[in-house]
């Protein structure tokens, strides 16, 4: 009995479900499972960024953020005191960014990045996989839910990902970017899972490459991730220079 | 045994990734608990160098026939700082300008201190709403470099148009409402501006009271404002902006306005005055594009109606190469209304274009962009090349190159100086 569930488990631990309509439904449940994992409906949260150089200089971010939904997201920057008040706002595929001195917000695309190193805006300003990306192979192996996500429209940042989801925690383990020629963009690795203040058990850490830029490293590290619920007008570009406000 | 094999995997996996990673990261998010205060600022450093335009008509007004100086060096320090405090909802916010400049030729130093901003904030974020008194900016529109429906805002500086801009002394009021329909806001900015004595000297050109309002919709996926503005000299203007990204990487955006009674008095062929009263319109229609190397391109046709004719330029070059021969009246008007005619948007059609490429050739921080202004009546041109770098913590570093080309009886070919450059060291706090 044994052997044939160790045969059993070995069987289906290589197997591989072929792309088709059953196979990509269960991806897609898969990466809505990822999507709850990662953080709740509506939340705040603190991060900081480090981009780090070949050498090992650092450049460090702290920006804090509001979730809504899954299509509401703003950002501020807390810190360095360069980028303080520097804010971000994504409503569905809107994005815009508001620079303090500049006085008024201006639209932006998810491939820019607002502070340079690996992370773009679209990494920044996530909301969920699941609302952008539809999974178009299931691939089981080893532990491993291996999705090939595809973009739902031209507006998402990245064409193609691969993500490798943890059977057992339902965590994402990695994220290969890739672009519809399945050129490697950038990879993310999620990392350090801890209990954050919600009470959930998720990754803390995310990190990313790229072989655009070799020997390049840029870090994303959550903390004071909790649930929170907003008003609607909070993700407004009129809401932009006041976001600091927000915080509690 | 899946269990145990997927606990195993999922084991070698961390470690393998922790293994990679080397020390654990850390984030003590209590260094940032919210403070009811916060003070920042920057101080700038900023030499520069100037090739003078000795045979421009602006020169010899300026420093005569000696045909001195060639070279023009000035050191300009610039101290900015911003601060506020939070209570409740109550919000007190201050910032200002304070600078230096020593230009070594004439042995000048000139100096100045003046708030940006210095305002009281009432929120009521129950309802969305805000109420500010005091000194405040509003930058309304969505064109880069020209704004014709900012209607209670200083004119940018094209050279700088990132730059903070001083604010009226004013009262105003914000309405914000969100909706889950293709109208998904709703806006009201309400502005009143006042102008007596030494507050908000030359805003209304007048002692009196004006009255602006923005509506600002976010609309299938578009930006739009309606403005207005009137005041009791009875000179009410009207505007509409939008932007949209049409394609994801290609952003669209347009404004106009339409002031009903523009005033403008200009000096005539027979070097007298005039004073005409026209209705006359401002626009501007751009796009921003981000190609798939990640280079921004801006460009935007600006139609400054308020702007003088060719016609009117020349009988000003010409007046200024006959300044013997005119009246004492002239020569004044001219000289106090220098900024008509030798300021930036003189005339009326203009092009401007910016392209920046961040990071070119994997050099992380470190940013090219060049921009040019091309006065389309006079065919002249003012282009810029910049380069600035931030890889140092708090730190920008950027070095500037300016050439201005047109024959003498052009807007940049008349100008004092033909080329430029300048290094700035901003370092904030």
């Amino acid at each position: 009995m044994i052997k044939t569930i160790l045969c059993f488990g070995i069987l289906c631990s290589f197997s591989s479900v072929p792309a088709g309509e059953s196979a990509s439904d269960k991806g897609d449940a898969i990466l809505r499972q990822v999507d709850k994992k990662l953080s709740p409906g509506s939340y705040e949260s603190l991060r900081k960024l480090i981009n780090e150089e070949p050498g090992g200089k650092k450049k460090e971010f702290v920006m804090w953020t509001a979730k809504k939904g899954t299509d509401k997201m703003v950002t501020t920057f807390l810190s360095p005191a360069s980028e303080i008040g520097r804010s971000t706002l994504r409503v569905g595929e809107n994005m815009w960014l508001y620079v303090p001195n500049v006085g008024k917000p201006v639209r932006i695309t998810s491939l820019q990045s607002v502070v340079g190193g690996v992370f773009n805006n679209a990494d920044i300003m996530q909301l969920e996989y699941h609302v952008e990306y539809r999974c178009t192979t299931l691939t089981e192996e080893a532990g491993l839910s291996i999705l090939t996500l595809k973009a739902r429209n031209k507006s998402v940042a990245y064409d193609k990902l691969v993500m490798k989801v943890d059977k057992k925690s339902g965590f994402p383990l990695e994220v290969e970017c890739r672009t519809a020629s399945d050129m490697l963009i950038k990879t993310l690795r999620f990392l350090e899972p801890k209990k954050f203040e919600d009470g959930a058990f998720r990754p803390s850490v995310v990190e990313t490459e790229s072989p655009i830029y070799k020997g390049y490293r840029s870090v994303m590290i959550y903390a004071g991730l909790k649930n929170r619920n907003f008003k609607d007008e909070v993700f407004t570009i009129n809401y932009m220079a006041k976001i600091r406000d927000l915080r509690n | 045994m899946i269990s145990w094999q997927h606990q195993t995997v999922c084991f070698l996996c961390l470690v393998l990734q922790g293994a990679l990673t080397g020390e654990p990261y850390d984030f003590d998010a209590s260094a940032f608990e919210k403070k009811p205060y916060s003070l920042n600022g920057s101080i700038e450093l900023r030499p520069s160098l100037a090739l003078l335009n000795r045979e421009s008509e602006s020169y010899k007004t300026q420093y005569g026939l000696d045909n001195e100086p060639r070279f023009l060096d000035t050191y300009l320090s610039r101290l900015e700082i911003s601060g506020d405090y939070r209570k409740g909802p109550f919000l007190f916010f201050a910032s200002g300008l304070g600078f230096a400049q020593y230009e070594r030729y004439s042995a000048l130093l000139d100096y100045d201190a003046f708030p940006y901003e210095v305002y009281g904030k009432l929120g009521f974020e129950g309802k969305s709403t805000n109420v500010w008194l005091g000194k405040k900016t509003f930058k309304w529109g969505k064109g880069y470099a020209y704004n014709p429906t900012a209607f209670a805002a200083r004119p940018k500086d094209i050279n700088d148009v990132e730059a903070n801009l001083e604010g009226y002394w004013s009262l105003s009021g914000e309405f914000i409402r969100s909706f889950s329909s293709r109208i998904s806001t709703v806006a009201l900015n309400v502005v009143i501006i006042p102008e007596y004595k030494e507050w908000n000297t030359g805003y209304i050109g007048q002692e009196g009271v004006s009255g602006a309002a923005q509506l600002y919709m976010l609309a299938f996926d578009t930006d739009v404002d309606f403005c207005f503005y009137s005041d009791n000299g009875q000179n009410p203007r009207l505007g509409i902006g939008f932007s949209r990204n049409i394609i994801p990487n290609l952003e669209v955006h347009g404004e106009a306005a339409y002031a009903f009674h523009h005033q403008v008095t200009s000096v005539t062929e027979q070097y007298v005055l005039e004073t005409v009263v026209n209705p006359v319109y401002n626009a501007l229609l751009g796009a921003r594009y981000l190609t798939k190397w990640n280079t921004t391109v801006i460009a935007e046709y600006i139609r400054n109606g308020q702007g003088l004719s060719k016609a009117q330029m020349d009988v000003y070059y010409s007046a200024l190469r006959n300044r013997a021969a005119l009246s004492p009246d002239i020569r004044n008007f001219l000289n106090l209304n220098a900024g008509q005619y030798m300021g930036q948007f003189a005339m009326r059609d203009y092009v401007y274009a910016r392209i920046s490429h961040p990071e070119p050739f994997g050099l992380l921080y470190l940013t090219p962009s060049a921009y040019a202004m091309a006065n389309l009546r006079d065919a002249s041109l003012m282009t810029a090349f910049e380069i600035a770098y931030t890889r140092f913590k708090n730190t920008t570093l950027t070095g500037k190159m300016m050439v201005l080309q047109g024959g003498s009886q052009s807007e940049y070919g008349s100008k004092t100086k033909k080329t430029q450059m300048e290094l700035r060291g901003r370092f904030y706090f």
